[in-house]
């Protein structure tokens, strides 16, 4: 692979939020100075990605485990109850003859915040330990997880539609239940753990191969410090 | 030197890049990580004036009107958008609630407000410190806005309560469906890249001043 010269390499920051490239002067570090456009600070990368995301995951993990073994959703039929955890909802309206939503519960539920985590911690393990895994496909995961993070959504939403539609005093009400609010977490955790992590830390990964010059770059031409 | 970037730094791998041109239709893609760097986009100030307008006067029926309406034993209950997070909360999921609230509707109105704001500011040519106030607010409120999701939502409840009793849409699912179609577009065609430029050069006018 071609190797490219990265911004940090000649002391320019792209502003996170307007992508302005602005060029640092020497003797501030990095933290130290605003955009000249719209006045975010400046960092090179994101403080602490790596400890940050790892809370952040650790703690999701954490909240799993109430989120899947309490009851997110009670059915309650002229004033019987039937508590429903995520699985076993699954499980009846796969018994109900109800199979791709079934399926697609499932997936939203259980598969893409367990995959989430798994693929959060892959690129947190590649960064930390040095894995030589391909850079492209680690992008590829990262942009997977940023895109299917809001899916996970899906159950609380249907959950907050069953509860109103179903009110109906003492025939038929539908509660939530305190597994819904730990899955509540848990898709919020998710969500800040994807956007807490910095995915130019992967490409640091290849700093210190020799750089050529592309004819895709620039060559590093004098400018002024930026206006701070 | 803040109105004329030669460089591009792409900001998913930092890779630094030279600056290239793209058409509206073109999009100028990463050679080192393949992600997307900029896709122009045509006449955006006018579309999202257009598309978010829609959506502020469809956003009062589409939370307000049922969505649908349950009947079991002659008894029966409609469910707005509103009601959804409100009925929540009255069981005491507050967490639960406000999670619903924000990502179906506050998250969506407020960005709504902000393009429209936005574009009324660009049109006057008031290139000014609300404006990159605002510009900074929606780059940070439409991750969470998730009404794809919530219409999924609808209809996994839908597919649901289809053999308990009898289930009707209404007037708010109609008004719910043209609201997604607008954030769907407007998600498309709003392009703040040429904004932030101009930002940049009233910046730049006002300290050669």
């Amino acid at each position: 692979m071609r190797a490219y010269p990265t911004a940090r390499s000649r002391h320019l920051v792209l502003c996170r939020d307007c992508h302005l490239v602005v060029k640092l002067a020497p003797h501030l570090q990095q933290g130290q100075s605003c955009c000249p456009r719209c006045g975010s600070v400046l960092h090179a990368r994101m403080p602490n990605s790596i400890v940050r995301t790892w809370a952040l995951v650790i703690t999701a993990w954490i909240f799993i485990l109430p989120a899947n073994l309490y009851p997110v959703m009670t059915v309650i039929y002229f004033g019987e109850g039937e508590p429903d955890t995520i699985l076993s909802g699954v499980v009846h309206l796969a018994q109900a003859g109800m199979i791709p939503i079934a399926i697609l519960v499932f997936v939203a539920s259980i598969v893409v915040p367990v995959l989430k985590l798994v693929g959060i911690m892959v690129l947190l393990l590649t960064v930390q330990l040095k894995w030589q895994l391909n850079k492209r496909q680690c992008m590829v995961l990262y942009r997977i997880i940023e895109v299917i993070g809001a899916w996970s959504m899906l159950d609380l939403f249907m959950i907050s539609i069953l509860v109103t539609l179903v009110d109906l005093g003492a025939v038929a009400t539908i509660t939530a239940g305190t597994g819904a609010t730990a899955f509540a977490t848990v898709v919020v955790l998710t969500m800040f753990a994807a956007m807490s992590f910095d995915p130019r830390l992967i490409w640091d990964l290849e700093d210190g191969l020799p750089e050529q010059p592309a004819p895709h770059t620039l060559q590093d031409s004098p400018q002024e410090p930026p206006h701070v | 030197m803040l109105h004329h970037q030669s460089q591009l730094v792409c900001h998913e791998c930092d890779a630094l890049l030279q600056v290239a041109h793209a058409d509206p239709g073109q999009k100028l893609v990463c050679p080192r990580c393949g992600c997307t760097l900029y896709k122009p986009r045509r006449d955006s100030i006018n579309r999202g004036l257009a598309l978010s307008l829609t959506a502020l006067i469809l956003f009062v029926p589409a939370n307000f009107l049922p969505i649908m309406t349950f009947n079991m034993l002659g008894l029966n209950n409609a469910d707005t958008m509103v009601k959804g997070a409100t009925q929540l909360f009255r069981q005491g999921y507050w967490w639960m609630a406000a999670l619903v609230f924000f990502c179906s509707i506050l998250a969506p109105l407020l960005e709504f407000v902000l393009i429209t704001g936005i574009c009324l500011l660009v049109k006057l040519n008031r290139y000014n410190a609300p404006l990159v106030f605002m510009l900074k607010i929606q780059s940070h409120v439409n991750r969470w806005g998730m009404l794809e999701v919530f219409m999924l939502g609808i209809l996994v409840a839908y597919i649901k309560m289809i053999d308990l009793g009898e289930i009707q849409l209404g007037l708010g699912m109609a008004c719910f469906t043209g609201l997604l179609a607008v954030t769907t577009l407007n998600a498309i065609l709003f392009d703040t890249h040429p904004i932030w430029e101009k930002v940049g050069q009233a910046r730049a006018r006002l300290s050669d001043r």
